[in-house]
């Protein structure tokens, strides 16, 4: 996405210089790595469309690729100690020739149109994020269920738990009996003597079924 | 969209909660309705089996005349008979509030002559006596109203043998519970007797305490 791109119809495609390598001062340029405006238009070849690769668009990729293998091979040959080559016709650049200004803009529009092309099929075959896997009403029931029976389980041991401590609250009450001691007095045994005698009484008058309830002649037998 | 799928939710689990509910209710259902059958068979059964018993007890046997009779006028007569059974409620409901209330004042007296460190002996024994007498009367009483019951309730018309049985058997019940009554009514007078014994101590012993005290304060 930050590719540094280049400017667009303003530059003039720059070129390498076309004087032939004597020296290996010469030569250094044309093998050094082409900073990230420069574009390299390869030299007409008779009966052939010059052909501009879209590889130098972007900084990270390195010059060579772009060079045909005689320019590349030079360096090389320098390296290994052998003789220079001179550079051949395919190898070299013109300095804005006519024909590749004139269809410099038709090419810019093509790379435009093929970096558009690429950036969409980039942008098409983004990996794109995992969908969100699709779950069932079931799960979201059960999960459900289980908070229920889980918030009634915690209820009812609250509930178990507050009654035992209630029921032990009242037992700690109630197991705290006075130990003081009442003796009776001889009033106290004449109320209770009074009472019985009451009592007696009552239950002379209580009125019970008699035998003649549940006689023949009563009943209309 | 998470909203819509919990509302789902809860709606299919109202829906299966409903549907397991019903073979649970269902069956619930059916379970009281066989027991209630059960239950009434269970009675017929026990009730069969009560009136066999007065047949066995009494050896009614019935005149052909008599049997007629009683087939005409057992129903009028069983109405008498329920009617008895609530007078007879009635009179077991008043005596045992009696009763009660002499078993409370009897314990209440005994515990403080405890405290006094009054001999009490005599008194437990009668109220002893007591106890017993009454829960010999509540289960007379309970036998009566078993009788009373069967006899206003058991189909007269069809055995009226068993109707006269029954009868006879709660005659000689109410008799026994009568019976019942009368020993607890004659208990209660030990009861005084051992209180006016313990009064008398519980005196004596208050005297000497005063002397005591009266000679210990002079002999200072």
């Amino acid at each position: 996405m930050d590719d540094i791109r280049r400017p667009q119809s303003s530059t003039t495609p720059r070129a390498f210089n076309t004087t032939p390598v004597t020296d290996i001062a010469g030569v250094t340029p044309r093998t050094a790595a082409p900073t990230a405006n420069s574009v390299y238009t390869a030299a007409p070849v008779a009966g052939s469309e010059p052909t501009v690769s879209s590889a130098p668009l972007t900084e990270s990729l390195p010059a060579t690729s772009n060079i045909s293998a005689p320019l590349s091979s030079a360096p090389q040959n320098v390296a290994s100690g052998g003789p220079v080559m001179a550079p051949t016709q395919s190898a070299t650049f013109e300095q804005n020739p006519p024909s590749a200004q004139a269809t410099s803009g038709s090419l810019l529009a093509e790379i435009e149109a093929q970096e558009k092309t690429e950036s969409e099929s980039r942008v098409q075959q983004a990996p794109t994020a995992p969908r969100p896997k699709k779950h069932g009403w079931f799960p979201i029931f059960m999960a459900i269920l289980i908070a229920l029976g889980l918030l009634a389980g915690a209820g009812y041991a609250y509930w178990q738990n507050n009654k035992q401590t209630k029921i032990t609250q009242t037992t700690k009450t109630t197991s705290t009996p006075a130990a003081t001691k009442k003796p009776a007095t001889t009033a106290d045994i004449d109320a209770a003597t009074k009472a019985i005698d009451a009592s007696l009484t009552s239950l002379g008058q209580a009125t019970d079924i008699l035998e003649s309830d549940l006689s023949d002649t009563t009943l209309g037998l | 969209m998470l909203q819509k799928k919990i509302s789902l939710g809860v709606l299919v689990g109202a829906f299966l909660a409903t549907i397991l509910f019903v073979p649970v209710a269902s069956a619930a259902q059916d379970s009281s309705n066989a027991s209630t059958q059960n239950n009434a068979t269970q009675k017929a059964a026990k009730l069969a089996e009560r009136v066999a018993n007065y047949k066995t007890k009494q050896a009614v046997k019935l005149a052909a005349a008599e049997e007629t009779k009683l087939k005409g006028s057992c129903k009028a007569a069983q109405a008498k008979v329920s009617a008895l059974t609530t007078k007879s409620t009635a009179a077991y409901t008043a005596r045992t509030k009696l009763f009660t209330a002499i078993t409370t004042k009897v314990t209440s007296i005994k515990s403080g002559l405890q405290d006094a460190e009054i001999e009490t002996k005599d008194l437990e024994t009668a109220e002893a006596a007591f106890d017993k007498a009454v829960a010999d009367y509540k289960t007379a009483y309970e036998t009566l109203k078993a009788d009373l019951a069967d006899t206003a309730e058991l189909d007269c018309v069809t055995d009226p043998t068993a109707f006269k049985a029954a009868l006879l058997t709660a005659r000689a019940d109410r008799q026994a519970m009568a019976d019942k009554a009368k020993t607890v009514v004659e208990s209660i007078p030990a009861i005084r007797a051992a209180l006016v014994t313990a009064r008398q101590e519980l005196a004596k012993a208050s005297t000497s305490d005063t002397t005591e005290s009266t000679n210990t304060g002079a002999a200072q």
